[in-house]
C-alpha cells in the first residue's frame, strides 16, 4: 500500500480576482496527524474544504486531485454540471457514498442542527445501539442523547460533533479549528480524542486513519501533529516532519514569517 | 443508510409555525374551493334539474275548438312524432293522449299481463265518477305511483301503496292507501283538478308506444303533453310544431312563458359562475405564489443543515425525497382539513339550514368533481415545483458555501 493519501497538483482557488490558494504540488501521508497552519487568509480552510470535497478548485486542465485509499486511487474532477466526479479508473464512484465511507468532518463553529435532538441526529446515519457504547468512549453520558444542542455546553457539543464525525468509522478526519472556542484543557482533551482515534486505526484491517487539522494554536499543533504544513498567501511554504515532536511554536512562527 | 424520519423531524420542528401556516393556507384554499364548487354547482344543478324536469318542462297541446277542430288526428300525431324522430330524440320523452286514453285504459290494461301490479300512467286522468280507470284501480291490489311534486321537482318518488279502499263522487275521489313500507294508512281526497295542479304521472317512452300502437286508440286525441329533455329545446320545438300544425292546435300551458324568465336567471347564474371562477382563480394564484415562496424560504433557510448533512454523506436524492414528502404531507393535511370543514358545512346546510329556511336544494360535491380536481392539482403542482426548485438551487451550491450560511 502506498503511504500517500492525498496528491494535489496545480490546485488553485480564487474568490473573484483574489487567488486564495495556489498549490503546485502537495502530498499528504496516511496514518498521520497532519496540521495545516498559517496566518488568517493564508488559504488553510480553503485547502481543507478542497481535501474534503466541500469546495471546488478553479478549473485548470493541469489540476489533479488524487485520493488513495485501500490501494485504490480515486481521481477527483468535475462533470459538465460542476458536480463532483470521482473515478476509480474508469468506474464512477458515488460522491455521497464516498464521503460517508471515508471522510468525517468536525467544523470550526461546533455546528449541530439546532432543532434535532442528539439521538435523532445519530439515528439519521447510524445504528443507535453502537452509539450508546461510543458515547461512553468519548466520556459523554447517555442522557445527552435526549437533549438538543443548545442544552449542552461548548465542550460537550464539540465532543458530540467529533463523535458524529467518527461514528461512521471514516479513514480521514478533517477538522477546522476544533479547539478555537474551547479553553486550553478542554481543547487538549479534544485533541487527545483525535489522537486516540488515530492510534486505534492501527488495529484496523483497512487502511491507516489520518487526521488533518487546521489550527491557529501553535502549542497544540506542535504537541500533537506528526506533519505540519505551512501555508502563506495560499502557497505551501514548508512541510515539516514533527514525528519526534521537536518543533516548537517559536520555530513555526519564524518559518511563517 | 439514511433514515429519513429523523430528517423529517428536523424539517418540521425547525419550521413549526411556517409549516402550520402552510397547512392552514392550503386548508383555507381547499375549503374555499370546495364551498365555491358546492354552492355554485349545487345551485346551478338544482336550477337545471328543476327546470328540465318533466313536471316543469312540458308543453300541453290541445285542439283549437274555435278553429273547428275537435281532435288531434292520428296522422297529425304521427307528424309530431316525426319531428321528434328527425330531431334524433331530444323531445319525445312522453306523449300523453289524455281523455281518449283514459276512456280506453281499462280495456288496454286488461289485455296486458299487468292487471294486478301496474304502473299508473296518469293517475289523475279520471274524467268523472264513471271513469273506467276507477274500476281498474278498484280491481288492482296495489298501485305503483311515481310522484313528482312540482314544488320540489328534483325529488322523484316511486312508492308502492296497497289500496285499502276507494270511493268517488262527482266532486272527486277518495282513495285510502296503505303504505306497507312505512306501515301507515293514507287517506287521499282530492278533485282531479286539484291533483293535476300538484302531481303528474310519469311513464317510460316504450310503454306509451305500446299503448299508442293499439288500433282502437287511433280515433284521435284531445290533448297531448310533450316533455322536452332540455329547457333550451323549447323554442325550436314550438317553431317546428307551429310549422306543421298552424292554428289547429293551441298551447295551453304557460310554463313556457315562465321558462323565459328562468332562462334569464340561468344566464345570470352563468355570469356569476364566471365571476366567482375568476375570483377563485385569483385567490388560487395568490396562495400558490405564497406557497411557492414559503416552501422555497423554508428550504433555503435550512441550507446550513443541508450542507452539514450532505458533508457527512446524506445522498442528494434522499434530500429531495424528504422535502418532497414533507411538501406532500403538508398538502394532504391542509387539503384534508379543508375537505372536512367543507363537508361539515355541507352537512349543516343540507340538514339544518335547508330545513329551517326551506331552501330545498341538496348540495353535493359529486357535481363539482372536475372543478375541484383541476384546482387541487394546481396547488399540488405548486408545492412539488417549489420544493424541487429550492432543493435544486441548494444543490447547485458547493458545500463550503452552504456551510457558511
Amino acid at each position: 500500500m502506498s503511504k500517500v493519501l492525498y496528491r494535489l497538483k496545480n490546485i488553485q482557488k480564487s474568490f473573484g480576482e483574489k487567488k486564495v490558494l495556489d498549490i503546485s504540488y502537495l502530498e499528504i501521508s496516511k496514518g498521520k496527524f497532519v496540521s495545516i497552519v498559517g496566518y488568517s487568509g493564508s488559504g488553510k480552510s480553503t485547502l481543507l474544504n478542497i481535501l474534503g470535497l466541500l469546495d471546488k478548485p478553479d478549473f485548470d486542465k493541469r489540476a489533479k486531485l488524487e485520493i488513495e485509499i485501500n490501494s485504490t486511487k480515486f481521481e477527483v474532477s468535475f462533470d459538465n454540471k460542476g458536480k463532483w466526479l470521482i473515478k476509480d479508473g474508469e468506474k464512477k464512484v458515488n460522491t455521497s457514498n464516498f464521503r460517508y465511507k471515508n471522510i468525517g468532518f468536525v467544523f470550526q463553529d461546533n455546528y449541530l442542527p439546532p432543532h434535532l435532538k442528539i439521538d435523532n441526529l445519530f439515528k439519521t446515519f447510524y445504528d443507535f445501539k453502537e452509539i450508546n457504547q461510543k458515547m461512553k468512549d468519548v466520556s459523554l453520558p447517555e442522557k445527552f442523547l435526549d437533549k438538543y444542542p443548545f442544552e449542552l455546553s461548548g465542550g460537550e457539543v464539540q465532543r458530540i460533533t467529533i463523535l458524529f464525525a467518527i461514528a461512521k468509522n471514516p479513514l480521514i478526519l478533517l477538522t477546522d479549528e476544533p479547539t478555537s472556542n474551547l479553553d486550553y484543557h478542554i481543547g487538549k482533551s479534544v485533541l487527545k480524542l483525535f489522537q486516540s482515534w488515530l492510534e486505534k486505526g492501527n488495529n484496523d484491517k483497512r487502511d491507516k486513519r489520518t487526521v488533518i487539522m487546521v489550527s491557529h494554536h501553535l502549542h497544540q499543533v506542535c504537541e500533537f501533529s506528526d506533519i505540519i504544513i505551512l501555508l502563506k498567501d495560499g502557497k505551501v511554504i514548508d512541510t515539516i516532519d514533527n514525528s519526534k515532536k521537536e518543533i516548537t511554536p517559536d520555530i513555526l512562527t519564524k518559518k511563517m514569517i | 443508510m439514511v433514515k429519513r424520519y429523523a430528517w423529517a423531524d428536523l424539517s418540521f420542528k425547525e419550521n413549526r409555525l411556517a409549516t402550520i401556516f402552510n397547512i392552514i393556507q392550503i386548508a383555507l384554499l381547499s375549503f374555499a374551493l370546495f364551498i365555491f364548487a358546492l354552492f355554485l354547482k349545487g345551485y346551478s344543478n338544482h336550477l337545471n334539474k328543476m327546470f328540465n324536469s318533466p313536471s316543469y318542462n312540458r308543453i300541453i297541446l290541445q285542439p283549437n275548438i274555435l278553429a273547428g277542430y275537435n281532435f288531434i288526428s292520428v296522422n297529425q300525431f304521427q307528424d309530431i312524432k316525426k319531428i321528434f324522430n328527425n330531431g334524433k330524440g331530444p323531445y319525445p320523452k312522453a306523449i300523453i293522449p289524455r281523455y281518449e286514453f283514459t276512456k280506453r285504459i281499462y280495456d288496454i290494461t286488461s289485455n296486458i299481463p299487468l292487471n294486478e301490479d301496474i304502473e299508473i300512467v296518469y293517475f289523475l286522468t279520471l274524467t268523472g265518477p264513471d271513469d273506467p280507470l276507477l274500476s281498474f284501480i278498484k280491481n288492482s291490489k296495489q298501485v305503483i305511483i311515481h310522484l313528482i311534486n312540482t314544488k320540489r321537482p328534483i325529488i322523484l318518488q316511486k312508492r308502492i301503496f296497497k289500496i285499502d279502499s276507494i270511493s268517488n263522487n262527482h266532486m272527486g275521489i277518495r282513495i285510502k292507501l296503505y303504505d306497507e313500507l312505512n306501515d301507515f294508512k293514507v287517506v287521499y281526497l282530492a278533485s282531479p283538478e286539484e291533483i293535476s295542479e300538484n302531481y303528474h304521472g310519469y311513464i317510460l317512452q316504450k310503454d306509451y308506444e305500446n299503448y299508442l300502437n293499439l288500433s282502437f286508440l287511433h280515433g284521435g286525441y284531445n290533448r297531448l303533453e310533450i316533455f322536452p329533455k332540455k329547457i333550451d329545446d323549447f323554442s325550436l320545438l314550438i317553431k317546428r310544431l307551429e310549422q306543421i300544425l298552424s292554428n289547429k292546435l293551441i298551447i295551453t300551458d304557460d310554463t313556457y312563458d315562465n321558462l323565459r324568465k328562468i332562462e334569464s336567471a340561468l344566464i345570470s347564474l352563468k355570469f356569476i359562475k364566471i365571476l366567482f371562477g375568476l375570483l377563485l382563480l385569483i385567490l388560487t394564484f395568490i396562495i400558490c405564489l405564497n406557497l411557492f415562496f414559503s416552501f422555497r424560504t423554508l428550504i433555503l433557510k435550512k441550507q446550513k443543515e443541508i450542507g452539514y448533512l450532505l458533508s457527512h454523506g446524506i445522498p442528494e436524492k434522499s434530500l429531495l425525497t424528504i422535502f418532497l414528502l414533507e411538501g406532500i404531507l403538508i398538502f394532504v393535511l391542509g387539503y384534508l382539513g379543508g375537505w372536512i370543514f367543507s363537508y361539515l358545512t355541507k352537512y349543516i346546510i343540507n340538514n339544518c339550514i335547508n330545513n329551517l329556511l326551506k331552501i330545498q336544494i341538496v348540495f353535493s360535491f359529486i357535481d363539482s368533481f372536475n372543478l375541484i380536481m383541476i384546482f387541487s392539482f394546481l396547488i399540488f403542482l405548486t408545492v412539488i415545483f417549489s420544493v424541487f426548485m429550492a432543493v435544486r438551487k441548494t444543490l447547485n451550491e458547493t458545500l463550503a458555501e452552504l456551510l457558511k450560511r
